[in-house]
């Protein structure tokens, strides 16, 4: 699953979030248990124009 | 003494064999005998009483135990598995789900009882029966099977009795969502963020869910050591953000943090959002933390 996916389906225990002066975002998403980071850089999050610009998963 | 004597007139007869009339004298002389047979009376009528009503069954008259217990390891399923004893009734624990541990009684073609939602007790007792376990590494399985005597304490007159002994416990449901793994904490931070410009965290819940907010906070400081000593004016707010609705919001210097006494509901397909604006003079570190758990 990636990150994006884990988001919109609600599997995590915690969400990080961190604007960027281009109005996108990146997400840090940590499910517990997983022993594993979901980092992701997305452009219009929920937007009509919605785009994964980077992403990345991290081994806790 | 044999058994329990069924009438007072043969407790009489029973303790004239075996005492002398010295003994008995004596017992009148101080009204002791008296006080004792009142008692022997009272016992008599009470297993008397026992006996007619059917809730009295004497223990086995060959010694063999009154109940056995039997622990099954849930590493790896059972399906229909024979366990030999015998009995008349079982009860069931576990350190696990027990909703998918099932018996069939005697005989292999009746149908399975859950252990989750019966006690079996059957009065003309069982030969053996055949259990059926889910795997549950770690967890085990212990059946209490009673026989005889041990199970004075069962009313006989009720065809079945069933009872299921789990562990229970008691948590607030945050703590509860925390053990069930389904907590959310959503959490936004930002540096170097100029007078009223904001930061936030945004989530559309699933379709599916609803998001509980019991609490959320917030924290601001200076961007530089200059500014340090001066007031960090900040306020945050959490938002039904699809249904412009504002659930809550807090301000202070330094930072707050807000228990919800009434907790903030976020249904399915709704975005929430908790932000954190800076009011100070100055350009700030700001955060804000958003804190529930997704049902």
């Amino acid at each position: 699953m990636t990150g994006i996916e884990k988001l919109k389906s609600g599997d995590f225990n915690s969400m990080s979030q961190e604007e960027q002066s281009d109005g996108s975002v990146i997400i840090m998403l940590v499910k517990r248990g997983e022993g594993k980071f979901y980092k992701f850089h997305v452009k219009d999050l929920y937007g009509p124009n919605e785009e994964i610009l980077e992403e990345e998963v991290i081994d806790g | 003494m044999g058994g329990a004597p069924d009438s007072y007139e043969e407790y009489v007869a029973e303790l004239e064999k075996r005492l002398n009339k010295f003994e008995r004298f004596s017992d009148k002389a101080t009204g002791i005998d008296d006080r004792l047979d009142l008692l022997a009376k009272i016992q008599i009528e009470q297993l008397r009483f026992l006996k007619s009503s059917n809730s009295y069954r004497p223990g086995p008259a060959t010694g063999a135990p009154s109940y056995s217990v039997k622990m099954f390891p849930l590493d790896e399923a059972r399906e229909d598995v024979e366990v030999g004893a015998s009995g008349n009734s079982i009860t069931a624990y576990t350190d696990g789900d027990i909703s998918g541990c099932s018996i069939r009684l005697d005989n292999l073609v009746n149908d399975a009882i859950p252990l989750s939602e019966f006690r079996c007790y059957i009065p003309s007792g069982f030969q053996k029966f055949w259990l059926q376990t889910d795997a549950q590494p770690g967890k085990y399985l212990r059946l209490k099977i009673d026989r005889g005597s041990s199970l004075d304490n069962y009313n006989l007159d009720r065809p079945v009795h069933i009872e299921t002994i789990q562990k229970v416990g008691l948590y607030l449901q945050p703590e509860w969502a925390a053990k069930e793994g389904t907590d959310k904490n959503l959490l936004a931070e930002a540096d170097d963020v100029p007078t009223t410009l904001s930061t936030y965290v945004t989530y559309n819940v699933p379709a599916v869910k609803t998001l509980v907010i019991t609490h959320f906070g917030f924290a601001i400081s200076a961007e530089i050591a200059a500014d340090r000593d001066n007031n960090q004016i900040g306020g945050a707010w959490i938002r039904n953000e699809t249904d412009s609705e504002t659930l809550a919001s807090i301000g202070g210097n330094g930072g707050g943090a807000f228990i919800l006494p009434k907790p903030a509901i976020i249904p399915g397909g709704k975005q929430f959002r908790a932000t954190v604006q800076n009011r100070s003079n100055h350009n700030c570190v700001i955060l804000v933390s958003a804190h529930g758990y997704e049902l």
